[in-house]
């Protein structure tokens, strides 16, 4: 039988909503890099959740999202890494990981 | 081969780029083999200049060694060489002189090498290019590759007031190409012809009417080549140019960079709008022969050596302004006698190329030596330094036109040739060819003769390397003063149709 | 014979190749330069002496000798294109030639041996020597051109001999000055001539004497064409006027004296000056077709320089000066005898002129040298016993030049008079026919007067100062040798041209040349027998009473009665020891004013010219200063207030920008979340 839509795209809404609030409650940097992971995957599941949902009847559309979702993984190994490289330099030069401390970008 | 012979200067001061600027043995071989390289080439296509084909194609007709490639399609400009005796000769004179320049400045400059070695090699680059070119754009873009190398050559290596000249030659000279830009767009546009290619454009511009547009347009391209030749009354930068030039540059400047607008005339100005070169020939005579008695006369007064001799440049040419006027008069009506006229016109300028360099040269070794050219310091060379006033005397009569020398030929066929047109109203020319003659005896009397100056004992005598510069200028004055016929060879086909163009512009 | 006549170029190359040897080891040659010199010399005059025998076997010897339309031996090539007109350059040889050649090679001969002791012990002898060769090519080449432009550059390269052996002592100030004169005055002529040669190549397109001897004859037809014509020959004579020192251009001449005396007698005396007349002569078919005024003035000029120039000699008292000015009026002599149309006498008298005046120069130098270089006729004195050898020779100089019966120099003045006598001219009025005889024969009187006075002076009366007396010597034989062979032709060459010599080889081969040479059929002017005896009685008379009143001014009268004459007549006498202020006159004239002129041209290109072109640049650099206000505070302005709006606005917002990355992000979310609802809301 066919597992309701409703699920996994509340899955995906429950993981977007507490990446963002871990995004946005957290001090530590390195925990804000795993929040931002865990909203990207709320993202990704929400593409795949509509991809299996149209496959019947718009084929060619829904093949497009796990192409996509693709992408999103690559970009985000990629944020990752810059991100910690970031972090990384950010310790050693600055001895920190709190973000709030970090505040070079003050205008 | 013509595009070999313009751009492997410049090839050879990429190479240089890359030569630490210590290493200045290295850099002065590779400038000397950068110049040489085209001299070759050059007697190469001398050698094959008799047979070589001669190009029927419209856009090259009667020139030799064509190259022929689009380069900006859309407004008609194209990469086009080629040569006639005109251009073929100052290639030959251009490539023999930069050479020798190169010898010359070997050990006489020696702050920032490097640098000064390739912007000479630039400056070849551009003045054989400009001597190839048959399309205007890229004779333009040659033109001004011609300028700026010329500014820093003069403005970094020259005497004390380098600045001032340097400014002073440049700015003449960047109004001058200005408005003869202004000119050759202004015909481009007139005519719809579609191209800038420097035959096609005469073919549609010698049938325009004279109105005040197409005599300015005339006048536009005149004034700008006169700034370079120099014709009175646009000259007053060359003796300052010169007098602050280092001796190599100055020798470049006389034998070549005058002859850019000499050249010029003969293959843009008179060509394109000959009927209104053959109207205000008169004018164009005043203007010449002015400069042949203005500037011996202003010569005279002089008491810089070198700054004569910058005069005595103005002089000379000023028969070649001459010269042309009568053959741009006589060409309707005995185009024979207008062809004489224009190749001794254009012979003076090759003998002017030939001896005046050698003039600056001797004056600089009269400057490395004593460090002076105070007219009233330098005296009694003669016992000093014998061969080196030999050689110095040897170019002074050969400026002031004694016959068997290259000079005098010129200057006896061009008067020849304007007699028929001006009457003896050359006698002005005459005169001042008398003035010339009496400066000379002065200056000579004042530096070579008299009683050796005891501050000036001990001096040394000619170096090899100057004899080596010294020798070939010398050996070709005397060649074509005693048997020009070569050079009248090679230029008589161009003399012919130049003429003959504008004979047509005049009916 | 004819392998001479063929090689005639030898002649001029060798000269050359000796100049170019002499110049090219003279470290090595040094004071032996005079030996290349002499051999070279020799072996060409004996060349130039086989090419004269050659000519005279010739058939061709008969041919019309005046135009020279058929010479015995010519040779060109194509030299060069003047536009399209094809120019050939090359050598000819004909009768006028033939005779030229040994002439000048004798000349230079005599005159290189004679330099071997003159200049002994000089320091540039090498530099003599070179230049005296070249010099001698440049008047071998100017006899053999066969057109007029290489007659030019012959012209001019002997212009610049000339030029170098007048300074050859360029240390001291009077070459220095001397040189340059020279070369400048000639200079002067050598344009107008440089503008008739102009002249004839645009009406004759043609510059080799065969074309022009063809074409002229038809081109004169055309009056305009005449005229034209008639300018460019008065125009190529102004070459002739400067070259041969003639009045006005006459004052070089006396300054070249400065240079070496040797130098002096073969380009000064024998043969440079007398190439102005060869040049008339030689354009006689020009001369002689073109209206006749032309050949009124050269006879005019030279018969005035002939007069001018000896009146001045009769108060010189530099030796050589006084040769100077008899040469300056004896080539106004030749120059009056082919302006009168006495082609052949005029000639003649330049070959005889040669051989004495250049016999007369270097017996000068022989007495200079003997004397310890005084060149001052008052020093001297009683100098025949001192010197024999030098006095004889000079005795023979003389009398040809005096006009003694029996030498050279009375036969062909003769003639010369002869042609002055019965002289017409067209072009002239009848009153003034007679003109140039008068003139002529008073010139001879003076001639014999002022050489008389020379003579006597020199090596007559009590020495006039001891000490120089004492020491004089008689010079070594390498300079007394060459005064004896060239006082051979100095006596006798002009017995070539009396009828006596016809009479005694009536068909010889040499005497039809002479005959063709000295009687030119068509030319020759009838003189009857009586009033040839008449002219040559006036000239010896003039000679003979010019003879007596110098004899009889300096040997009888008292010092004190001369100078009492002298002090009544003054203003003359003022006049012409100053030589008639014509130096004064160009000095002020042509000198100051050209360097006035040249300072004044210089002044003008310094502040008007120049000016004009600074003062451009000082506007531009004011008005650009104008603009750079402007640009400062009206176009940077409108600039600047975009800046300051954007400053301030920036300043606003900046305090959004705290720096915290969650506080970015949250607003992010805020803005993402209001555009979607703005989106559903627009919607």
């Amino acid at each position: 039988m066919e597992l309701p839509i409703y699920y996994p795209l509340g899955l995906g809404a429950l993981l977007f909503g507490l990446g963002l609030w871990g995004a946005l409650t957290q001090k530590n940097a390195v925990r804000i890099l795993m929040f931002i992971e865990i909203m990207l995957n709320g993202v990704n599941l929400n593409l795949i959740t509509f991809s299996r949902y149209y496959w019947q009847t718009n084929p060619e559309t829904a093949a497009r999202a796990p192409i996509l979702t693709l992408f999103v993984m690559t970009v985000a190994a990629a944020e990752a890494s810059v991100g910690l490289a970031i972090i990384l330099s950010m310790v050693r030069n600055r001895g920190v990981v709190e973000v709030d401390k970090a505040t070079l970008l003050k205008g | 081969m013509l595009s070999l012979i313009i751009f492997v200067p410049l090839v050879f001061a990429l190479v240089m780029l890359f030569v630490p600027k210590t290493q200045e043995r290295l850099l002065y071989w590779l400038a000397g083999i950068g110049t040489l390289i085209p001299f070759a080439l050059a007697l190469v296509l001398a050698a094959q200049w008799p047979t070589a084909e001669v190009s029927t194609a419209p856009y090259a007709e009667g020139m030799r060694f064509v190259t022929h490639v689009p380069w900006i399609e859309a407004i008609g400009v194209h990469y086009t060489l080629g040569v006639d005796g005109f251009g073929f000769t100052m290639i030959l004179l251009s490539t023999l002189l930069f050479p020798l320049a190169v010898l010359a400045s070997y050990k006489y400059i020696n702050d920032r090498v490097k640098d000064y070695l390739i912007l000479l090699l630039i400056l070849a680059t551009g003045t054989n290019g400009v001597f190839a070119t048959l399309d205007f754009m890229l004779f333009y873009v040659f033109w001004e590759i011609v300028l700026l190398p010329m500014y820093f050559l003069i403005g970094i290596w020259g005497g004390e007031r380098r600045e001032y000249a340097a400014i002073k030659f440049f700015l003449y000279t960047l109004i001058g190409s200005t408005i003869m830009l202004v000119g050759a767009i202004y015909l481009y546009v007139v005519t719809g012809v579609g191209t800038f290619n420097l035959l096609q454009m005469a073919a549609e511009t010698t049938l325009l009417p004279i109105t005040p547009l197409t005599t300015f347009a005339f006048f536009a391209l005149l004034i700008g080549f006169a700034v370079k030749v120099p014709m009175f009354p646009f000259h007053t930068w060359l003796p300052d140019a010169h007098v602050e030039a280092p001796t190599p540059i100055s020798m470049l400047l006389a034998g070549i960079l005058l002859k850019l607008g000499s050249y010029a005339m003969v293959r843009i100005s008179h060509p394109l709008l000959p009927q209104v070169a053959e109207q205000y020939a008169n004018l164009i005579f005043v203007f010449g022969v002015i400069g042949i008695l203005y500037a011996a006369l202003a010569a005279m007064a002089q008491k810089d050596f070198k700054k004569q001799v910058a005069y005595s440049s103005v002089n000379h040419m000023g028969f070649f302004i001459m010269a042309l006027a009568a053959a741009s008069k006589l060409a309707p009506q005995s185009p024979e006698l207008a062809q004489v006229a224009l190749q001794g016109g254009y012979f003076v300028t090759i003998a002017h190329g030939l001896i005046s360099p050698l003039f600056f040269f001797a004056v600089g070794m009269f400057y490395e030596r004593t460090h002076t050219r105070d007219l009233t310091k330098l005296g009694g060379m003669f016992l000093t330094v014998p061969v080196i006033s030999f050689a110095t005397a040897f170019v002074a009569f050969a400026n002031l036109g004694l016959p068997g020398l290259a000079g005098f030929i010129g200057e006896f066929i061009s008067l020849t040739g304007s007699y028929p047109a001006f009457g003896l109203w050359v006698l002005v020319a005459g005169l001042g060819m008398v003035i010339t003659a009496a400066w000379h005896l002065v200056t000579m009397r004042n530096v070579l003769l008299g009683e050796a100056k005891p501050e000036y004992s001990g001096l040394a005598d000619i170096t090899l390397k100057e004899k080596i510069i010294f020798a070939p200028l010398a050996v070709l004055i005397v060649f074509f003063g005693v048997y020009p016929r070569p050079v009248m060879e090679v230029l008589r086909s161009s003399v012919e149709v130049l003429t003959q163009v504008m004979g047509l512009g005049g009916m | 014979m004819d392998f001479f006549l063929n090689t005639a170029w030898v002649i001029a190359a060798l000269p050359l190749a000796v100049s170019a040897l002499i110049a090219m080891f003279a470290g090595v040659l040094r004071d032996r330069a005079w030996i290349p010199g002499t051999i070279g010399m020799l072996i060409t005059f004996l060349w130039s002496v086989g090419v004269l025998a050659a000519v005279i076997a010739q058939p061709s010897a008969a041919g019309d000798v005046m135009f020279n339309t058929v010479p015995a031996w010519k040779a060109s090539f194509h030299w060069a294109d003047f536009g399209p007109y094809e120019m050939h350059m090359g050598f000819q040889v004909d009768n006028l030639t033939a005779l030229m050649l040994p002439m000048i090679t004798l000349v230079s001969f005599a005159v290189q041996l004679y330099s071997s002791a003159y200049m002994h012990g000089d320091k540039r002898i090498p530099r003599f020597y070179s230049a005296l060769n070249l010099f001698t090519m440049g008047m071998l080449v100017l006899v053999l051109a066969d057109n007029l432009f290489l007659l030019l550059v012959a012209w001019e390269i002997m212009g610049l001999c000339s030029y170098l052996l007048i300074g050859h002592w360029y240390e001291q100030a009077w070459p220095r000055y001397g040189q340059i004169k020279a070369f400048l005055t000639t200079r002067v002529g050598d344009i107008g001539m440089m503008v008739g040669i102009f002249i004839v190549f645009f009406a004759a397109r043609d510059l080799t004497w065969a074309g022009l001897a063809e074409k002229v004859p038809a081109l004169v037809q055309d009056p305009a064409m005449a005229g034209l014509l008639a300018l460019g020959a008065f125009l190529i004579f102004t070459g002739a006027i400067g070259k041969s020192a003639q009045f006005p251009l006459h004052t070089w001449l006396p300054d070249a004296m400065a240079g070496p005396t040797p130098g002096s007698a073969i380009i000064h005396a024998a043969t440079m000056v007398a190439a102005g007349v060869y040049l008339v002569g030689r354009a006689f078919m020009i001369y002689g077709n073109v209206p006749a005024w032309v050949l009124a003035v050269v006879a005019f000029v030279g018969a005035f320089t002939s007069l001018f120039a000896a009146s001045i000699a009769t108060l010189r008292w530099d030796i050589k000066e006084v040769l100077a000015y008899s040469t300056i009026s004896q080539l106004g002599y030749m120059i009056m005898a082919i302006g009168l149309g006495g082609w052949t006498s005029g000639n003649f008298h330049l070959l005889t002129h040669a051989f004495f005046k250049a016999l007369l120069f270097l017996a000068a130098g022989s007495v200079i040298h003997a004397h310890h270089h005084n060149q001052l006729l008052h020093k001297m004195g009683g100098l025949r016993k001192k010197i024999p050898i030098t006095f004889w020779t000079w005795m023979v100089g003389y009398a040809a030049l005096a006009g003694v019966p029996g030498f050279s120099g009375f036969f062909s003045k003769d003639g010369l008079l002869a042609d002055a006598w019965v002289w017409s001219n067209p072009a002239v009025p009848a009153w003034a026919l007679k003109l140039p005889f008068i003139m002529a024969l008073t010139t001879a009187f003076l001639t014999a007067y002022y050489m008389t006075r020379a003579t006597y002076l020199a090596f007559f009366g009590q020495p006039r100062d001891a000490e120089l007396y004492e020491q004089a010597h008689e010079s070594p034989r390498a300079m007394t040798i060459p005064l004896v062979i060239l006082a051979v032709p100095a006596a006798l060459f002009g017995w070539l041209g009396t009828p006596l010599f016809h009479h005694f080889a009536p068909s010889a081969d040499w005497m039809v040349f002479i005959q063709n040479f000295l009687h030119l059929p068509g030319l020759d002017h009838h003189v009857d027998f009586s009033t040839e005896v008449m002219i040559t009685g006036m000239a010896t008379a003039a000679g003979l009473l010019g003879i007596f009143l110098g004899w009889y001014m300096y040997a009888v009268v008292r010092p004190e009665t001369r100078a009492s004459w002298i002090a009544r007549l003054k203003p003359v006498y003022t006049l012409i020891r100053n030589k008639y202020y014509v130096d004064e006159f160009y000095d002020l004239v042509a000198i100051r004013t050209t360097q006035a002129v040249s300072r004044a041209v210089n002044w003008f290109d310094i502040n008007v010219v120049d000016g004009l072109v600074n003062l451009t640049g000082t506007i531009s650099v004011y008005a650009s200063e104008a603009a750079a206000w402007f640009d400062k505070h009206v176009v940077d302005a409108l600039v600047t207030m975009w800046a300051d709006i954007a400053r301030g606005l920036g300043a606003f917002f900046r305090r959004l920008s705290t720096g915290y990355v969650q506080q970015y992000m949250f607003t992010f979310l805020v803005m993402l979340v209001a555009s979607v609802v703005l989106v559903q809301v627009i919607r």
